[in-house]
């Protein structure tokens, strides 16, 4: 079974646009879904474990935003017990080092795979996708 | 008593007669050595029975005084040869004896007269002049006392063995007036002598003064002259006195008072106060630095203890601090105390208490030297000041470099990655529709500049115009701002604010403060419940609090405190929240000193607080 599910979670309109049309540029298999906070992303994880729908296997999370931030998302994230493995891809336009350090932090330490990348972002390469499962 | 015949009898031709009431201690004795006969006296001083003694040896006699070998003596007696000489007598008497020959009329030796002499009195006497004399050369000769006498008639001085060796000169110098004058060191020193000298030949006058000479080997030495007139029918005939070494107490002496001048010159100049106190903390000795800190002279402390000298507070700090050292005999060392004057002035010292003990090990008192720090501590105070200042100027920049990092790079990075597409897009829709978005961002960018721009102006702002202000006034004036949004959300504002609480600040600032609390109140209000605005004042630590407390949404702090006054952060989902009001607010609360607080609980309320300053 196929999984192209992905999602965005960012309160920046813009971006989503953006992401989103680098992404069906790649593939029209893909079907992004965006949520505008980290709270609102995890309640639809958790209600997709609950109900045993299949999770995203490809996040792009912004790490400003209201309610709940980036950081926060990824810690209770996390916790949650998914076995299958999720690339995370942190979207920023921090160049702050604090916030590099943070992602290094986790990354090490969880068993997703959590990549960093810093905006602007003009496109994606295929290799960024790998672990989507698409007729390529 | 008869005289005895039988002595008679052998004497014969002999005309004798009683001797034995003459008023002298006398026997005579014959040729064979025996008594022939005594007087009274002689028989009472020795304590003799007269019934036995008449006819006896008198060298049996004489037997219980054993110092002498009376046999040779009575011999040589009786040989024609006197012989005296001084005996203890019975009772620690002393008698002088003699044996003289007696002659008959034609002068032949018939026997030996002895007389006896009582001579006690004379004898215990030159004892006595003999142990005083003794003492005296022995006092002269420790002590290094001379004598000297000045015969005026004659004019003629004479100087004791003593004398001569301080003089340094030998036993065969003999001193005149003029060479005794020479002695002395100067022509000053000399007219004092001849000044005293006169007074005391003339009218009499007893006197002793230290004066300087230069011995005859050259030695500088100080003397103790003593001189007194000796009068003889009225008349002062002599001058006689002593005379004693003292230079080496002098230079003892000097010596003492140089290193005592040195210790005090040193204990004064020491940039610290020095006390010692006694075992009832009284001040035995205090340096210059401690009578300038206790504000009197020396001579008005020695003697007093801290409660005479200090506030009541301090002394008791010091008080207990002596007693611990006293009683445990641990110094104190670098203690630092910092007390609050009468004055209001605050006092920092650096003290140590040291014990110090007498030869026997008792600790005697203590030796106290302090440091006054206050300069130190308030220098310190500055310091920690200016850190905390600087460490806020730093978190802003921080936080500064943050917002640029931020916001300002999302929009320039929404813009590139709008312009990107742009250039690859062929469809006029889409990039009509990209044109579109361009521009929202660009409006973005330009609003998170004037944003930006606003918080540099407060904090740029050095010198801010601060003026008294009417608090209650203030509210109302704020309330009046936000009328329409009031009157809207039919929300109840409840002014509690004092009508008389006055305050110094900058005007502007806080009402922009509580014009974003009251806003903030209204725009997280809970729906379908009227909002409660309540404004009120407290106290903490003598500084004015202002609250501004609503019945809202309220928020988890748990969450979002640090966050809370940050730039662009949001925390409900509202269209209004742009995340700039508090960040501002917090701003201008930290530009005038002031600081916000928040206290809130989800679904029942939040109240925010300024902690602003002083009534004034």
């Amino acid at each position: 079974m196929k999984n192209n599910s992905v999602f965005i979670i960012d309160d920046d309109l813009i971006t989503v646009f953006g992401l989103k049309k680098i992404l069906e540029r790649i593939s029209k298999e893909i079907k992004p879904t965006d949520f505008c906070n980290g709270s609102v992303a995890l309640d639809a994880i958790k209600s997709r474990i609950k109900d045993g729908r299949p999770l995203p296997s490809l996040i792009f999370l912004d790490i400003n935003m209201p309610i709940m931030d980036g950081w926060t998302f990824l810690e209770n994230f996390l916790e949650l017990p998914i076995t299958q493995k999720i690339n995370i891809k942190i979207i920023t336009s921090s160049i702050d080092i604090a916030d590099r350090n943070k992602w290094q932090a986790y990354a090490k330490q969880s068993v997703h795979q959590i990549d960093y990348l810093t905006k602007p972002i003009h496109k994606l390469d295929i290799n960024d996708l790998a672990v989507l499962e698409m007729a390529s | 008593m008869n005289a005895n015949p039988n002595i008679l009898n052998t004497k014969g031709s002999i005309n004798t007669y009683s001797i034995k009431s003459l008023p002298l201690s006398m026997a005579l004795i014959n040729s064979q050595g025996k008594l022939v006969e005594a007087t009274d006296e002689w028989v009472r001083y020795h304590g003799f029975q007269f019934d036995n003694i008449n006819g006896q040896s008198i060298c049996s006699l004489l037997k219980q005084y054993a110092d002498n070998d009376w046999k040779q003596v009575v011999a040589e007696g009786l040989s024609g040869i006197s012989k005296q000489g001084i005996t203890r007598g019975p009772n620690n008497s002393f008698f002088k004896w003699s044996f003289s020959p007696w002659f008959d009329e034609n002068q032949n030796t018939i026997g030996t007269i002895h007389k006896v002499d009582d001579v006690t009195q004379k004898t215990l006497n030159d004892i006595k002049y003999d142990k005083l004399d003794n003492l005296l050369n022995l006092q002269s000769e420790i002590s290094k006392v001379g004598f000297w006498e000045f015969d005026i008639d004659n004019y003629a001085i004479s100087w004791s063995q003593t004398a001569k060796e301080i003089f340094e000169v030998g036993p065969e110098f003999e001193p005149t007036v003029k060479n005794t004058l020479e002695f002395y060191r100067n022509s000053k020193e000399k007219e004092i002598v001849k000044m005293l000298f006169r007074n005391s030949s003339e009218i009499g006058i007893t006197w002793h003064e230290k004066l300087r000479i230069i011995s005859a080997k050259g030695n500088k030495k100080h003397l103790n002259v003593a001189c007194r007139p000796i009068y003889s029918h009225g008349k002062i005939i002599k001058l006689v006195g002593t005379l004693q070494d003292i230079t080496e107490q002098v230079n003892s002496k000097v010596t003492i008072e140089e290193n005592e001048n040195l210790l005090n010159t040193l204990i004064d100049s020491l940039p610290a106060s020095v006390f010692i106190k006694d075992t009832e903390s009284r001040k035995i000795l205090v340096n210059k630095q401690e009578e300038e800190f206790i504000g009197l002279p020396k001579q008005e402390i020695i003697g007093k203890n801290d409660f005479e000298l200090f506030d009541a507070e301090i002394a008791k700090t010091f008080r207990e601090e002596d007693l611990r050292v006293l009683s445990t005999g641990v110094p104190i060392l670098g203690k630092r105390t910092i007390t609050k004057l009468k004055s209001g002035k605050e006092l920092a010292l650096l003290t140590s208490k040291i014990p110090f003990e007498n030869i026997k090990g008792e600790i005697k008192g203590i030796i106290g030297i302090s440091l006054d720090i206050s300069d130190v501590i308030q220098k310190e105070r500055e310091l920690k000041q200016l850190i905390q200042v600087t460490t806020v100027q730093n978190n802003k920049l921080i936080d500064f470099a943050h917002i640029v990092s931020h916001n300002i790079r999302s929009h320039s990075a929404n813009i590139t990655m709008l312009l990107n597409f742009l250039n690859m897009e062929e469809d006029p829709i889409e990039t009509k529709n990209l044109l579109g978005m361009l521009g929202e961002s660009a409006s973005d960018l330009a609003e998170t500049l004037e944003h930006l721009n606003q918080v540099l102006v407060i904090n740029q702002q050095l010198k801010l115009d601060r003026e008294i202000v009417n608090l209650h006034d203030l509210t109302n004036k704020a309330a009046t701002h936000l009328k329409d949004q009031l009157d809207l959300s039919q929300a109840r504002l409840n002014n509690q604010v004092s009508e008389n609480l006055y305050l110094k600040t900058v005007p502007i600032y806080l009402e922009n403060i509580l014009i974003q609390f009251i806003s903030n109140a209204i725009k997280y209000r809970r729906p379908n419940t009227t909002p409660q605005i309540r404004v009120y004042t407290t106290r903490e630590n003598g500084k004015i609090v202002i609250h501004v407390e609503d019945n809202g949404l309220g928020l988890n702090l748990n969450q979002h405190k640090d966050k809370l006054f940050g730039m662009y952060k949001t925390f409900h989902n509202n269209a209004e929240a742009k995340g700039i009001g508090l960040f501002i607010a917090r701003n201008q609360a930290e530009a005038m000193g002031a600081k916000l607080e928040v206290k809130s609980k989800v679904n029942k309320g939040s109240t925010f607080s300024i902690i602003i300053g002083h009534e004034k």
